[in-house]
């Protein structure tokens, strides 16, 4: 390795001091990645009177940050490539999806009635069958596209979040008689349509998994340390303990589709949107007496002055 | 509907690679109140030689619209598009992107690249009928285009 201690030297002269960092040769012929300090030594008049050099070897520091920075890419990459598959699948497969679906509803309309009974019968399951295949799909396309959309941070009013998901929710909650209510909320720097999509699921399930009475489903948020604590709770029919990993997986689902009808893509919305944010999503539940799901929003102030 | 009467008869060119799209699209076509004529492309270099009536398309009318898909071979959707309103003969036509993708960027893009409309492809046949009438009833009825006004001078 080539050295130019001249201008270690000339800056140290200059500025008391010179460090730099490098691959350096040992006596042995091997490399080491070295720290070297150049410091310039005064007497008491301040007379330059000579310099110290430290060097010391830093190679695995320097190895364990190379280490990190790769395996950082890689996992970048990794990350690319799972949103762009999800993404390209999600379309693609709906491309024949949507032309069987079409065919089996021609069939159905040419066709219907003049045939036998089985054959009707066969149209309908079919028909099902690419429905519940086509929602999967949507809601694959939804999950990759957290995390690939617009992330930007805004100034977003909780309260003003809620309203709104209470008006699309409308009709579940004339249907199910529901109270939805709410404490004080505050306003956050975050992502208004994250916010949105988590009040929406959250509260939509909360109905949803409803005991004998009317769902009660209270939405509240607390103020922490480091981050902003919500919570919905329900009186609904409770989750068992042991699902507690399970249940925010993609289409992982507890109930049979006849009992409640869905594809199991909601909480792992939350979840892919609350770690995104660099929260934590989790539940408390006593089956039969109703859960509470928290998630948590770190703090972020505004960096304008 | 109020607007029947002014429904004209309208020479389509759609674009697509789609065989089973275009038999759709003519399905849901004869499923509406007017009596179109439609001429398919199977991708972009064969629509834009249909549009500049290029050796075997010599007699190809020219259209009173483009019904436009995005993702075909050789060359796609987004190209046809740019080309067409870069065209001084051509970009009058009005442009109806007509496309599986619902992805927002394409959607900004599209009319970016001055598409007159854009819509997602219906998941399913019933829808795109109602899709289909929708555009008749609009593009064909309510609105006047440029081709028609030019024949009637004409």
């Amino acid at each position: 390795m080539h050295e130019k201690p001249a201008h270690g030297l000339k800056v140290a002269a200059s500025e008391g001091r010179f460090e730099e960092e490098g691959w350096r040769i040992r006596k042995d012929g091997t490399q080491f990645w070295a720290n070297v300090i150049i410091s310039a030594i005064r007497d008491e008049a301040g007379e330059l009177r000579g310099f110290s050099k430290v060097t010391r070897d830093m190679t695995p520091r320097k190895r364990s940050e190379e280490k990190l920075r790769e395996i950082a890419t890689a996992l970048e990459k990794s990350n690319a490539d799972l949103r762009q598959f999800a993404y390209v699948a999600s379309h693609d497969l709906q491309e024949p999806l949507r032309v069987v679906t079409s065919y089996v509803q021609l069939l159905e309309r040419n066709c219907k009635g003049r045939l036998d009974e089985d054959a009707d019968r066969f149209i309908e399951r079919a028909l099902s069958g690419v429905k519940r295949m086509q929602t999967l799909i949507t809601d694959l396309l939804a999950y990759a596209r957290v995390g690939t959309e617009d992330r930007k941070l805004e100034s977003v009013d909780c309260a003003i979040v809620f309203e709104q998901t209470l008006a699309n929710l409308e009709a579940a909650i004339k249907e199910s008689a529901a109270v939805v209510t709410r404490s004080a909320l505050p306003t956050l720097l975050t992502n208004g349509t994250h916010m949105a999509q988590l009040f929406q699921n959250l509260i939509a399930n909360a109905i949803k998994f409803r005991g004998a009475g009317p769902p009660q489903v209270h939405v509240a948020a607390e103020q922490r340390e480091h981050d902003w604590l919500f919570s919905v709770r329900d009186n609904g029919i409770g989750i068992e303990a042991q699902y507690a990993e399970r249940i925010f997986l993609i289409f992982q689902r507890l109930h049979s589709r006849s009992d409640y009808p869905g594809t199991g893509i909601g909480l792992a919305i939350c979840k892919k949107i609350v770690e995104s944010q660099g929260g934590r999503i989790w539940f408390e539940s006593e089956p039969g007496n109703g859960s509470t799901f928290w998630f948590t929003i770190p703090l972020r102030r505004l960096t304008a002055p | 509907m109020t607007v029947d009467h002014l429904k004209k008869s309208m020479q389509i060119l759609i674009v697509d690679d789609s065989p089973e799209d275009v038999e759709f699209f003519r399905l849901a076509l004869a499923e509406c109140d007017g009596e179109h004529a439609v001429s398919v492309a199977q991708d972009g270099v064969e629509a834009m030689e249909r549009l500049h009536r290029v050796g075997q398309f010599q007699g190809a009318p020219r259209p009173d619209i483009i019904l436009l898909d995005l993702n075909m071979p050789r060359k796609d959707g987004r190209e046809v598009l740019a080309e067409v309103k870069a065209d001084p003969e051509l970009k009058s036509i009005p442009v109806i992107v007509l496309t599986s993708s619902s992805s927002p960027e394409d959607v900004v893009k599209m009319y970016a690249l001055h598409a007159n409309c854009y819509i997602t492809k219906p998941i399913d046949f019933e829808k795109f009928i109602g899709i289909t009438k929708a555009i008749e009833d609009f593009w064909f009825g309510i609105a006047r285009l440029p081709g028609a006004e030019s024949s009637r001078r004409g």
